[in-house]
């Protein structure tokens, strides 16, 4: 008896080759999903699942042979790899049709259409001789703004024929390529764009960080341009007439403008005229503009010609000339270079300082931007309804004079209120901080405070403003109570507009459609409640009410 | 393919003819009125409305609704024993299980045209940006669909009602959390794949914001076209089994 | 029309169906007659093509019911065991869906003759759910019958109804009887005998008897049943001791003695009273019994017990 519970027939010899192929089956199927390899996972489970087989076959052949020839085998079987087959069919048409980027934007305002101007630029991209590649840093929790973004990034790959190509970055799991972004990751910055290397790395010197607004084609465009244009663009920053330090970042200083315009891919640099004039040499013929910011004295005559010669060669001048209590003050009535200014553009600045008594700013001797001319790429950004941080704000600013039969076109951009006016006894507010309107003496408001003029034949520019201080930090830092965005907007504009920059890069602001619901006072609210929230339901229950009596009750 | 509309049919007529389908119809607008109400409150003279709110809401409600409507489908006549009939009628087993989803899909339709009502009520108070409240019907719809298809599965898989209804609420839930995935996963490419699997993922970043991408609704489609597939398989599988 | 070779049905490792086979010719009835669990309904399913065999072939109007499913079921009318409805659906709505989806062609006309053949016309409007259950019988042959198919099978169409309407029901299946081949399951003896031309009688997946009623009672004829008591062992015991003697067929327990039946057309009583004394029992009593076809049914599905 004993001796026959241990005797193992050639059945069960036949089940356990089929458990163990089974078993070695799908160890080798989990293992290689696991890893997608073939690791020794893998052949384990294949050489149980052979043994098992050959154990089975040998053992019980009838059954085994059954099995395999079965119905049940076949049909299921088939249905499983029909399944498969189906699924992997579905899955490559699904890659087919996401490679294909086909897209159909219903938002009343386009929001998901590239514009015209955008792919413009695009087809700019495509000429150029390297590709772009836009660098996105997302989290893994990320995952869904990410998919978001790339709806977007997407359109701009596909409408650059794969000129431009998307990179996604976990910052976590790769720090090394994130290492170089730490700064601008901390000021939540996460988007990037910039050349490709032929070796299929990002250049770095050339990426621009892509500012993260809701308008997104906006900041996508402009950094794509600021990349196309980086390097092309050069600024010089006079620092021998007293300006303004343009490497200082104290209040006094302007390094934030300078900031800005490195950050936008415009390369800065600064000379002294006196030391051109000196040596005899002419302004670098790289300069794209050159920034005279604030200068606490007049030029001399040889600093003049450098600056004629200049223009005579179609420079682009930004002169912020500020008022001081000085005789020889920069641009002063009887200068030559305000004399200059004067026949070449028929602008010239006057000693008056505008006062404006209903200035919404610190005091009258704060002119804000009382109006602005609109349609202008100078004052784009600037006078936004409903925020007043986008004026600007001057200090003790000077009335700028605009021939109006001037010998080439030029214009106003910014003047100050009707109730202000251009004082004369410029004394009195220094000594006494007194200042009466005086309608003899004085120059009637509104008064131009910023002018601009340029020359058709020789592309010779000039942006004219009558105050110096709303360059320093001291009115551009967020942390500054003189803060006004305006500032740094207009000189940005200015300098866009100075250098043709803007021309390439800046994008046309789209207005988006934001209507809010209108106010339709409580009892709407109440009616409108009361249909969605208890006559539709109801009326569902009541149905539902009746179709039960209809069924179970009355028959 | 001929039986298709013949069981379509009396499934329709069965949806409208059901007091359980109207009760699961009053659930569906009272929780879209809820939604609806809420959000006008806080936007009224704020912000525009979403465009795409009720569909936003109806991604979470449909995991619960949709596997409610389809449970019945096929584990009902199973149960009672009509599937027997059916079987042995001389239909395919496709156009039965074709037949009986896209009568879920009309009654679904039906469902979501009720919320069309909010539309009007919008129309009537703000400028609501029409055409994305378009896309993103029609996306709900196609998501619906989806869900509807998942439900269906389930129903093909097991007799019980209550089974099969709670088994569609767990892969739909499971099918849903796309933004939960990055929190789940650590490597954002096994990430991205999964995201790409899941209901939300398609619904979200496209038709929700009023775009209409052609590869979200081919997923939509290709999972209606593979789980219906499956759930023919499944019934056809008792013909082999 | 239909022809059942070796057909087997297992259900794991449970064997349903043991290889039976059989025909049915047109214009025949023919009853399957089983106990309960003898594998009646799973029969009827594979021939409906619900389920497939295991083993073995089906063949109905010629076509094979697993490779050419749908031509047969376009000839097969099918009544379940249990008549499942659509709850919610009227009478009407009921007979005409199957009408539709089994492409009848003029479904009014044919929906209003089998309503009128099963007396169900006054009812037409009314919900499934409030037929009786006699009327639901009717409504499952309405459903069978409305494409008017050439073979009929019937899960027992009587069970659980009362004898006035089991006689309806019963009129109705041998009405078919013109040009339709019926089978029709049932494990009551007394309505196969009437309503059938033929019966099969099955048990435990096996066919253990065959042949119109008379045959099946002519072959009985030619066996002998004897009731005994006896005493002085176990109940176990004495059986198995009869069991062995030459020529019984059967031998059940009863509650009082044991009914032997015996094969031979030989009286065998006085070899019985012999051996039994023999054996050492006392017997207490010893009497022929007639044998009815109700008898060749409890032995014949009985001999197999395990
Ligand atoms: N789906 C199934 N799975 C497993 N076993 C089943 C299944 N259907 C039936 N059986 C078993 O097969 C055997 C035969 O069942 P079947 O229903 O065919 O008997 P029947 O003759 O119709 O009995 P009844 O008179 O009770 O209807 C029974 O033992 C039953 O338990
Ligand atoms: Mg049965």
């Amino acid at each position: 008896m004993q001796a026959r519970s241990i005797v193992i027939t050639r059945r069960h010899l036949g089940q356990l080759g089929s458990v163990l192929l089974g078993l070695g089956a799908v160890v080798a199927l989990t293992a290689f999903i696991w890893s997608l390899s073939f690791n020794e996972f893998v052949a384990a489970g294949l050489i149980i699942g052979g043994l098992g087989a050959a154990l089975w076959a040998a053992m019980t052949p009838q059954e085994f042979k059954a099995f395999f020839t079965g119905r049940q085998v076949q049909r299921s079987t088939s249905a499983i790899f029909t399944t498969l087959l189906l699924v992997a069919i579905v899955t490559v048409f699904y890659i087919i049709v996401q490679r294909a980027v086909i897209v159909s934007d219903l938002t009343i305002d386009r929001r998901f259409t590239l514009t015209e101007q955008t792919l413009e630029l695009l087809r700019v991209v495509e000429r150029s001789p390297r590709p772009l590649r836009i660098l996105g840093f997302y989290r893994p929790q990320d995952l869904l703004q990410r998919e978001i973004d790339d709806a977007y990034w997407q359109l701009y790959e596909a409408a650059s024929n794969g000129a431009i190509t998307r990179q996604y970055v976990d910052p976590i799991r790769e720090p090394g390529i994130a290492a170089p972004f730490s700064q601008a990751l901390a000021a939540n910055y996460y988007v990037f764009v910039g050349f490709v290397n032929p070796d299929g790395t990002l250049d770095l010197s050339t990426v621009t960080p892509v500012s993260n607004q809701a308008t997104q084609e906006r900041s996508m465009t402009e950094a794509i341009a600021r990349v196309l244009a980086g390097g092309s663009f050069k600024v010089y920053f006079e620092q021998g007439l007293q300006t303004l330090d343009a490497l200082s970042n104290s209040q006094q200083g302007m390094s934030i403008l300078n900031n800005n315009l490195r950050a936008n891919g415009i390369v800065t640099d600064a000379l002294r005229l006196s030391d051109l004039a000196q040596a005899g040499q002419t302004i670098p013929r790289d300069a794209s503009a050159l920034i005279i910011a604030r200068p606490q004295r007049e030029m001399t005559d040889a600093e003049l010609a450098v600056v004629r010669e200049y223009v005579e060669r179609g420079g682009a001048l930004f002169i912020a000339a500020d008022f001081f209590p000085t005789s020889d003050v920069f641009l002063n009535a009887s200068s030559p270079f305000n004399a200059y200014l004067w026949e070449t553009f028929g602008l010239r600045m006057t000693d008056a300082v505008v006062v404006d008594t209903r200035s919404p700013g610190p005091s009258a001797l704060h002119v804000v931007s009382a109006q602005v001319v609109t349609e202008n790429v100078l004052t784009a950004g600037l006078n936004q309804p409903n925020d007043p941080s986008t004026a600007t704000m001057f200090h003790m600013a000077r009335a700028i004079e605009v021939n109006p039969q001037p010998p080439v076109p030029n214009g106003t951009v910014i003047f100050s209120s009707e109730q202000s006016w251009g004082e004369t006894d410029t004394r009195a507010i220094v000594e006494r901080n007194e200042f009466i309107a005086d309608p003899d003496a004085d120059l009637r408001g509104p008064l131009s405070l910023v002018a601009f003029a340029e020359n058709p034949a020789t592309r010779a520019r000039i942006v004219l403003v009558g105050d110096g201080e709303f360059l320093t930090n001291g009115y551009t830092s967020a942390q500054s109570q003189f803060y006004a965005t305006g500032n740094a907007t207009l000189f940005m504009n200015s300098i866009g507009w100075l250098t043709g920059f803007s021309q390439q890069v800046t994008f046309a602001p789209r207005a988006f459609m934001t209507t809010p619901v209108l106010f339709s006072g409580g009892q709407q609210l109440d009616v409108i409640a009361f249909i969605t929230l208890f006559l539709m339901p109801g009326s569902m229950l009541a149905i539902a009410g009746f179709i039960y009596w209809r069924r179970y009750r009355a028959a | 393919m001929t039986g298709t509309p013949i069981i379509f049919r009396r499934e329709l007529a069965a949806y409208f003819t059901s007091p359980v389908a109207y009760l699961i119809a009053a659930a569906f607008l009272v929780f879209t009125a809820i939604t609806f109400n809420q959000d006008l409150a806080f936007a009224i003279t704020v912000r525009p409305v979403d465009p795409a709110l009720i569909p936003r809401v109806l991604t979470q409600l449909l995991i619960f609704i949709a596997p409610l409507l389809t449970m019945r489908l096929l584990a009902e006549e199973n149960r009672e024993g009509t599937l027997e009939l059916l079987l042995t009628a001389p239909v395919s087993d496709a156009s039965i299980v074709i037949g009986k989803y896209l009568a879920a899909w009309v009654y679904y339709t039906f469902l979501l045209a009720l919320t069309l009502v909010y539309q009007i009520i919008l129309v009537n108070i703000a400028f609501p940006d029409m055409s994305h409240t378009l896309g993103a019907y029609i996306g709900i719809w196609l998501y619906g669909g989806a869900t509807l298809a998942v439900g269906l599965v389930f129903s093909a898989l097991t007799e019980s009602q209550v089974l099969a209804a709670f088994l569609g609420m767990i892969a739909l839930l499971i099918l849903y959390f796309a933004d939960r995935i990055g929190q789940i996963v650590a490597n954002i490419d096994l990430g991205l794949i999964i995201f790409q699997l899941t209901l939300q993922g398609h619904f979200i970043p496209t038709f929700a914001q009023g775009v209409i991408r052609a590869e979200d609704i081919v997923y939509y489609a290709g999972l209606i076209v593979v789980m219906l597939f499956v759930s023919i398989r499944l019934v056809e599988s008792r013909r082999w089994r | 029309m239909i022809e059942v070779e070796n057909l087997v049905k297992r259900y794991g490792n449970m064997t349903a169906v043991k290889g039976i086979n059989f025909r049915v010719e047109p214009g025949e009835i023919v009853g399957l007659l089983g106990p309960n669990g003898a594998g009646k309904t799973t029969t009827m399913r594979m021939l409906t093509g619900f389920m497939p065999p295991t083993e073995g072939t089906i063949q109905i109007c010629g076509f094979d019911v697993v490779e050419d499913s749908m031509s047969v079921r376009q000839r097969v009318g099918y009544m379940p065991e249990r008549v499942p409805v659509y709850p919610d659906m009227t009478v009407e709505g009921y007979v005409t869906f199957w009408a539709k989806l089994r492409g009848v062609r003029d479904v009014r006309a044919r929906v209003h003759a089998v309503l009128e053949q099963f007396q169900l016309l006054d009812r037409r409007k009314q919900l499934v759910r409030f037929l009786s259950k006699g009327l639901r019988q009717r409504l499952g042959l309405a459903q069978a019958l409305v494409h008017q198919p050439p073979v009929i099978i019937l899960d027992e169409p009587t069970i659980g109804i009362d004898p006035r309407q089991v006689i309806e029901v019963r009129d109705a299946v041998r009405s078919l009887r013109e040009g339709h081949a019926v089978l029709f399951s049932s494990h009551i003896l007394s309505e196969v005998e009437q309503v059938c031309d033929r019966v099969i009688i099955i048990n435990h997946g096996q066919i253990v008897g065959e042949g119109t009623p008379e045959t099946l009672s002519r072959q009985l004829a030619g066996r002998q049943q004897v009731f005994v008591v006896v005493e002085g062992g176990s109940d176990a015991r004495i059986s198995a001791f009869l069991r062995k003697i030459p020529d019984v067929v059967h031998v059940r327990a009863m509650d009082d003695g044991f009914l032997i039946t015996t094969k031979s057309d030989v009286d065998l009583r006085p070899t019985l009273s012999r051996l039994i004394t023999q054996e050492g029992f006392t017997i207490v009593e010893m009497r022929a019994v007639d044998a009815s076809l109700e008898d060749v049914f409890l032995t014949l599905t009985e001999t197999k017990q395990p």
